[in-house]
C-alpha cells in the first residue's frame, strides 16, 4: 500500500504557567492511502494535538519539539511538515490534509454565508474563477446531500441544524479532493441518530474519493463501525496499534483491555462493567515508566521504572507493555476480552 | 513501522523486576491536590496577582491615612484669621500663609518640595525691597518682554519671603491661607466616602430591583420593570445627575441620592440576568426536584453564584462615582467649594494654576492614582472571582 | 436591511417620545420648579403661568407641552427678562458645536481604540500589547479633565503650539477659523482617551477569543494565509460584541464634555446646561437634556444599523413578515433578550 502520512518520533510540548506540558511524546506511525485511522483514548491523552501537529495548527504556546511528519506527495516528493515554512504549509492544509472538528455549532464563521465559506478553499487551491468555484460549491453541497444546494449558498450557519452544518464542515474538508481527512471527533456534539448518519456520508465519501481517514474518538462504537486500523493512545503515547481486529479481538495492552472492558456490548451483558480506576498522569510531569502502570492491574515492577518499547506482535500489530516480553509472567487478560478473541472470525465486529 | 524487529538481546532490562505487582491506585489517587472553597480559592488567586496586591494594600494605606490624617495635622481645613508660631508663640498673619508652595523638612534638595517658586514678573518690582528682600531669590533670567518693560524671572524662596521659615507646609497651602495637606487627605475621604456610599446604594438597590425581575422572570411584571429600566437608561446619567442636582441643595446626600439613583441599573441587570442563567441550570432544577424552598433556592444556589459578580460590579463603580463626583465638583455642581474633595481641590487648582501650580497637580495626581488603584483591584478581583474573564 | 433600519428609527422616536414625557413630568412634578423660584416678582409669575397655562388640567399642559415641543418650541429663559427662546438662541448654534467634538473623538476612540486592540491580540504578548494593556487601564482609570489639564500644560503653556482655549472663528477680534480648528484639538483629544482606552482592550479581548475559536482554526485548515484569516475571519466577529460599547462610550462622551467644555471654554451646549442648572434655569435644562437624549439615541441608531450591517443573525431576525406594530414589540422583546446577555459581560 502507497504511503501517506509517515510520523517518526514525535514529541510536542505546551508552555504553561505550571511548566511544560509534555502532551505527545514519542509518538510514530503510519497512514496509507484510502484507509482510515481511527485513534482512540480518552480525554487529555493527545489525540487532538496529534492531529493538529500534523495540521500544524497548535495553539502559540504548543510546540513540536523534536520528530518528523513526512507527508508524501503524489508525485513522489516528500516534505517534513513539522520544519515546513508558513507559506508552503498553507498550501498544504485544505489542499492536501483537510479536517473537520469537532462542535458544528461553532465551527463555521457566523458572519460569513456558507457558500462562501465553502468557496474560500476552492479559490484558494485550484485557481477557479469565481463562477467555476460556485458551481463547485454547490455540487459539494448536493454532495453532502442537503437539498436546495442553491439557496442553501447565500444562507448563513446560524439557519441550519447542527448536523447540517457538520455536513457543511465536511463538504469544506473535501473541497479540493484532499488526500488525507483528519475527523477530530466529528459526531460527539451531535445527536444520536445524526451521528450514524454523519459516519455513514463520511464513509461513503471516503470510497468516493479514496482520501485516508484519521478518525479521531473516544467512542468505541464507531471505532469499530469505521476503522481499518486503530491507535490507542493514551498520556501522550500510542500504547497499541494494529488494525481492527487485532486491537478488538486480541489487544495485548492492559490499557486496551480497561478499555474494552468498560465498553457495555453484548458479551458483558449482565455483568458490573468495569471501570478503569484512577485518573490519567499528569503530563507536566510525566511518570517514569509505563503511563498506565499506576491504574493497571497487571503492572510490572518493571513499568515503573522504564518506558516499555514498541513489541511487534505481528506484521500490523504492536502494543508497549512489558507484557510481551518473553520473560514476563504470563497474565490472562479480563474475562469480557478473552470471549471476545473467541468470537474472532465469527462475527466482523463486536 | 513495518521495518521495526523485536530485538530482545538489545533491550537491557533486569529481568527480575517482570513481575506482578499488587496495584498502587492509592498513590496516584493522593496526586490530587487539596480542594479549596470558592472565596479561599479567590483570594489566594488575587494575592497571585502582583499588582492587585499592591493595589490593594496601597488603597487601604490611603483609606487608613485619609481618616487619620485630618485629626493630626496642625494647620485646620477652616480659615483661620492667623495661626500661632509653634516655637515663639507669636501669631502669624494669615497674608503671610497665603498660596505658600510646598516644603518638606529634609527634601528640599529634591527641588520640588523646597518652598520655592519660579515667578515672572518686571524688573522695576524688584527694587521694592520690602516686598523682595534681596536675600529671598535669586535671579534665573531676564529679557525684554512684549510691552518694552524688562521682564525678569526670579527664584523666589516663599517662605523667606514671608518670613515664615521655621514653619513646613507639605503640600502648601491655597489662595485662602488654608493648608492643602489637610485638605487633600479631606478631599480624598470625602471621594472615597462618596464612592463607598454609592457603591453600597448602588448593590441594595440594583439586587433588590433585579431580584424582582429574575425571580418573576418572564412574567409580566419582569416585563414591565425592564421596560421601566429601558426607558430610565436610555437618558444618559450625568443628565439625570445634573437634573437632580438642579432640584435638590448641593451637598454630600444630594451627591449620592443623585449617584445612587443612576448607578443601580447595570447592577439591575446583571442580578436578572444571573437569576436567569442560573434558574435553568442544573443543580437549581436538582435541588428543586428535590423540594428545596423558593427562599433555600435563593439563598442557598442562586445568591452564593452571584455574589462574586455583585462585587466585582460594585468595585468598578466606586471609581465611576468618584470619577462622576470630581466631574460635578468640577463644573460647580458637587460639593460646595468650602467641603474638600478632590474635584472641587481640582477646580480651585485651575483657577490658581498660574501662580501656584501646586495647588493644581497635587489634588490632580492623588486623585489619579486612587483611580488607578480601584480600577486596578477591580480587574484583579474581577480575574480572580471570574477566571473566565480574564484580561477583559 | 431597509425594514431593519426603519425598526430602529421607530424605536427611537417612542424612546424620545418617553423621554418628553418624562421631561414633563418632572417640570409638573418636581418642588423648585421654576414657578416657585423665589426670585421671581409676583408679576413675573403671573406672566409666567399665564403663558404656560399652569392652572389648565395635567392633560391639557401634557398635550400643550408636546404641541410646543414639535414646533421646537421649548420655551424660554425665566431669569433674564428677555425671556430668550431657548432653542434660537442656546441650543440652534451650540449643539453641533457640542455634536462635533464629541462626534469626532467617538470616531478617533472607535478607529484608534480597534486599530490598536486588535494590533494587540494578533501580536500577543509582544511590548506593543503590554503597552496597550498599561495605556488600556491608564486611559479608562484617569478622568478626561486630567488630560485636559496635561495637554494644556505642555502643549499651550510650555511648547506653545496650540491654543490654551478655544476661540470663536471671528475675524473682527482676529480669530480665523485656522485659530478655532486648533482651539479644537485638545478637547478632542483630551475626549478620545476614554473611547480609545475602553474600546481598545474590548477589542483586544474579543479578538483574543475570537482567535481561539473553532472556525478561526477551521478557516486555519482551509489553507488560508494569517492575513486572510484576520481580515475576512476574525475582525468581523470581534467587532460585533465591540460595537455595543459605542453606546455606552457617547453617555461617557456626553459626561466627559460637561467638564472638558468648561475646561476649554467652548461655548457648548453643555457648557450652558452647567451655566443654566446653577442659574435654575429649569426649561432650559430639561430642553438641552432632550437634545442630549437626541444625540444619544442618534448615536444608538448608528450603532444598531451598523450591528445589523455587521450580524446577518440580527438583520435576518427581523426580516419575518410581522405587522409594523407587532415587529416593534418583537424588537423591544429582542432588546431585553440582548440585555440578558449582555449582563454577562459587564463592562
Amino acid at each position: 500500500m502507497e504511503k501517506l502520512l509517515e510520523v517518526k518520533n514525535l514529541n510536542v510540548t505546551f508552555e504553561t504557567h505550571g511548566g511544560t506540558v509534555q502532551a505527545i511524546r514519542d509518538v510514530s506511525f503510519d497512514l496509507h492511502r484510502g484507509e482510515t485511522l481511527a485513534v482512540v483514548g480518552e480525554s487529555g491523552s493527545g489525540k487532538s494535538v496529534m492531529t493538529k501537529s500534523v495540521m500544524r495548527l497548535l495553539a502559540d504556546n504548543g510546540n513540536i519539539k523534536h520528530g518528523e511528519i513526512l507527508y508524501h506527495y503524489e508525485d513522489g516528493t516528500i516534505v517534513d511538515i513539522a520544519k515546513l515554512r508558513d507559506g508552503e504549509m498553507h498550501k498544504i492544509r485544505g489542499a492536501e490534509i483537510a479536517m473537520v472538528f469537532q462542535d458544528p455549532m461553532t465551527s463555521l464563521n457566523p458572519t460569513m454565508t456558507i457558500g462562501k465559506q465553502i468557496m474560500e478553499p476552492i479559490m484558494k487551491h485550484q485557481n477557479l474563477s469565481k463562477k467555476d468555484a460556485r458551481q463547485k460549491a454547490i455540487e459539494l453541497i448536493s454532495m453532502v446531500k442537503i437539498d436546495r444546494p442553491t439557496k442553501r449558498m447565500k444562507q448563513y450557519p446560524h439557519e441550519f441544524s447542527g448536523g447540517m452544518r457538520q455536513r457543511i464542515v465536511i463538504a469544506v474538508a473535501l473541497a479540493c479532493n484532499p488526500n488525507i481527512l483528519i475527523c477530530d471527533e466529528p459526531t460527539t456534539a451531535l445527536d444520536v441518530t445524526i451521528q450514524a448518519q454523519i459516519i455513514d456520508l463520511i464513509k461513503e465519501l471516503q470510497q468516493q474519493t479514496k482520501a485516508a481517514v484519521i478518525f479521531i474518538t473516544h467512542d468505541l462504537g464507531v471505532v469499530a463501525n469505521i476503522a481499518d486500523r486503530v491507535a490507542v493512545m493514551y498520556a501522550g503515547k500510542i500504547c497499541e496499534i494494529g488494525t481492527s481486529s487485532d486491537v478488538f479481538y486480541t489487544p495485548a495492552h492492559p490499557y486496551t483491555w480497561g478499555l474494552l472492558a468498560s465498553k457495555p456490548n453484548t458479551d458483558n451483558l449482565g455483568e458490573k462493567l468495569y471501570s478503569i480506576p484512577g485518573t490519567p498522569p499528569n503530563l507536566l510531569d510525566p511518570p517514569k515508566g509505563d503511563a498506565f502502570a499506576l491504574r493497571s492491574n497487571y503492572a510490572l515492577e518493571l513499568d515503573f521504572e522504564e518506558q516499555p518499547p514498541m513489541f511487534k506482535i505481528s506484521d500490523t500489530h504492536y502494543a508497549a507493555t512489558w507484557l510481551l516480553h518473553p520473560d514476563a509472567p504470563k497474565v490472562e487478560p479480563p474475562k469480557v476480552v478473552q470471549r471476545r478473541g473467541a468470537k474472532k472470525g465469527v462475527t466482523n465486529n463486536g | 513501522m513495518n521495518n521495526m524487529k523485536n530485538d530482545f538481546s538489545k533491550i537491557k532490562i533486569d529481568k527480575s523486576k517482570l513481575k506482578l505487582v499488587s496495584n498502587r491506585i492509592e498513590e496516584s489517587e493522593e496526586i490530587s491536590g487539596v480542594s479549596l472553597g470558592y472565596w479561599k480559592d479567590s483570594f489566594r488567586r488575587l494575592l497571585h496577582n502582583k499588582i492587585a496586591t499592591i493595589s490593594l494594600i496601597l488603597i487601604g494605606f490611603i483609606f487608613i491615612f485619609s481618616i487619620f490624617i485630618t485629626s493630626t495635622t496642625p494647620h485646620s481645613t477652616v480659615i483661620e484669621p492667623q495661626i500661632k508660631d509653634p516655637d515663639t508663640g507669636q501669631m502669624i498673619s494669615k497674608k503671610s500663609l497665603t498660596s505658600v508652595p510646598p516644603r518638606i523638612k529634609g527634601l528640599e534638595w529634591l527641588g520640588w518640595f523646597d518652598g520655592r517658586v519660579d515667578k515672572l514678573l518686571p524688573k522695576i518690582a524688584l527694587e521694592n525691597e520690602v516686598k523682595y528682600p534681596k536675600d529671598t531669590y535669586e535671579i534665573v533670567e531676564c529679557e525684554e518682554g512684549n510691552t518694552g518693560k524688562e521682564m525678569c524671572t526670579i527664584d523666589l524662596d516663599v517662605y523667606k519671603q514671608n518670613g515664615i521659615e521655621q514653619l513646613y507646609f507639605t503640600f502648601g497651602t491655597d489662595q485662602l491661607a488654608r493648608d492643602n495637606w489637610t485638605r487633600v487627605w479631606a478631599g480624598v475621604r470625602n471621594s472615597l466616602a462618596i464612592g463607598l456610599l454609592a457603591a453600597v446604594f448602588d448593590i441594595v438597590m440594583g439586587v433588590i430591583y433585579g431580584s424582582i425581575c429574575g425571580f418573576y422572570g418572564g412574567t409580566k411584571v419582569d416585563n414591565i420593570m425592564m421596560r421601566f429600566i429601558e426607558i430610565y437608561g436610555s437618558i444618559p446619567s450625568i443628565v439625570l445627575l445634573i437634573l437632580l442636582l438642579s432640584f435638590m441643595d448641593r451637598g454630600f446626600g444630594a451627591l449620592i441620592i443623585a449617584l445612587g439613583l443612576t448607578g443601580w441599573i447595570g447592577v439591575a441587570r446583571m442580578v436578572r440576568a444571573q437569576y436567569l442563567r442560573y434558574r435553568e441550570h442544573d443543580f437549581v432544577l436538582a435541588s428543586r426536584t428535590i423540594g428545596a424552598s423558593t427562599k433555600r433556592l435563593i439563598f442557598k444556589h442562586i445568591f452564593p453564584n452571584i455574589i462574586g459578580q455583585i462585587v466585582i460590579l460594585a468595585t468598578f463603580s466606586i471609581p465611576a462615582a468618584i470619577f462622576y463626583e470630581a466631574s460635578l465638583s468640577f463644573i460647580g455642581l458637587g460639593l460646595p467649594t468650602d467641603q474638600a474633595s478632590l474635584g472641587t481641590l481640582i477646580n480651585n487648582g485651575i483657577t490658581q494654576r498660574s501662580v501656584s501650580a501646586y495647588l493644581l497637580w497635587i489634588p490632580t495626581i492623588v486623585l489619579s492614582i486612587v483611580m488607578l488603584a480601584i480600577n486596578l483591584l477591580a480587574n484583579g478581583l474581577r480575574d480572580a472571582l471570574d477566571p473566565r474573564l480574564r484580561g477583559r | 436591511m431597509l425594514r431593519y433600519v426603519w425598526n430602529r428609527i421607530l424605536m427611537i422616536f417612542v424612546t424620545l417620545f418617553l423621554i418628553l414625557t418624562i421631561n414633563f413630568l418632572l417640570l409638573y412634578l418636581m418642588p423648585g420648579s421654576p414657578f416657585q423660584n423665589p426670585r421671581l416678582t409676583p408679576s413675573q409669575r403671573e406672566r409666567i403661568e399665564d403663558k404656560y397655562g399652569l392652572n389648565d388640567p395635567v392633560l391639557v399642559q401634557y398635550g400643550r407641552y408636546m404641541y410646543k415641543v414639535s414646533k421646537l418650541d421649548f420655551g424660554g429663559t425665566i431669569a433674564t427678562n428677555t425671556y430668550d427662546d431657548i432653542f434660537e438662541e442656546y441650543i440652534i448654534d451650540r449643539l453641533p458645536l457640542t455634536a462635533k467634538i464629541g462626534g469626532i473623538a467617538l470616531i478617533i476612540g472607535t478607529v484608534i481604540g480597534i486599530t490598536f486592540g486588535a494590533l494587540a491580540a494578533i501580536r500577543r504578548n509582544s511590548w506593543l500589547d503590554n503597552s496597550v494593556t498599561v495605556l488600556g487601564v491608564i486611559g479608562v482609570s484617569i478622568p478626561s479633565f486630567v488630560f485636559a489639564a496635561i495637554l494644556q500644560e505642555v502643549f499651550a503653556i510650555n511648547l506653545d503650539w496650540l491654543p490654551l482655549f478655544y476661540r470663536e472663528a471671528n475675524p473682527d477680534i482676529g480669530h480665523s477659523l485656522k485659530d478655532q480648528n486648533l482651539g479644537m484639538i485638545m478637547p478632542i483629544i483630551a475626549l478620545s482617551v476614554l473611547p480609545i482606552a475602553s474600546i481598545m482592550r474590548y477589542m483586544r479581548t474579543e479578538l483574543v477569543e475570537v482567535f481561539s475559536s473553532d472556525y478561526i482554526l477551521l478557516a486555519q485548515a482551509k489553507g488560508l494565509s494569517k492575513p486572510a484569516v484576520i481580515f475576512k475571519h476574525a475582525i468581523r466577529n470581534a467587532l460585533i460584541p465591540v460595537i455595543t460599547i459605542i453606546g455606552p462610550m457617547a453617555i461617557n462622551l456626553i459626561a466627559g464634555s460637561l467638564v472638558i467644555e468648561r475646561f476649554f471654554n467652548i461655548p457648548g451646549l453643555s457648557n450652558s446646561l452647567v451655566t443654566f442648572t446653577l442659574a435654575k434655569e429649569t426649561y432650559a435644562t430639561l430642553a438641552i437634556n432632550f437634545f442630549y437624549s437626541f444625540m444619544y439615541v442618534t448615536v444608538i441608531l448608528i450603532v444598531d444599523i451598523l450591528y445589523g450591517v455587521i450580524d446577518p443573525r440580527i438583520r435576518l431576525a427581523s426580516n419575518s413578515k410581522l405587522g409594523l406594530i407587532g415587529k416593534l414589540i418583537k424588537s423591544i422583546k429582542r432588546k431585553f433578550q440582548s440585555d440578558n446577555a449582555g449582563g454577562e459581560v459587564n463592562e
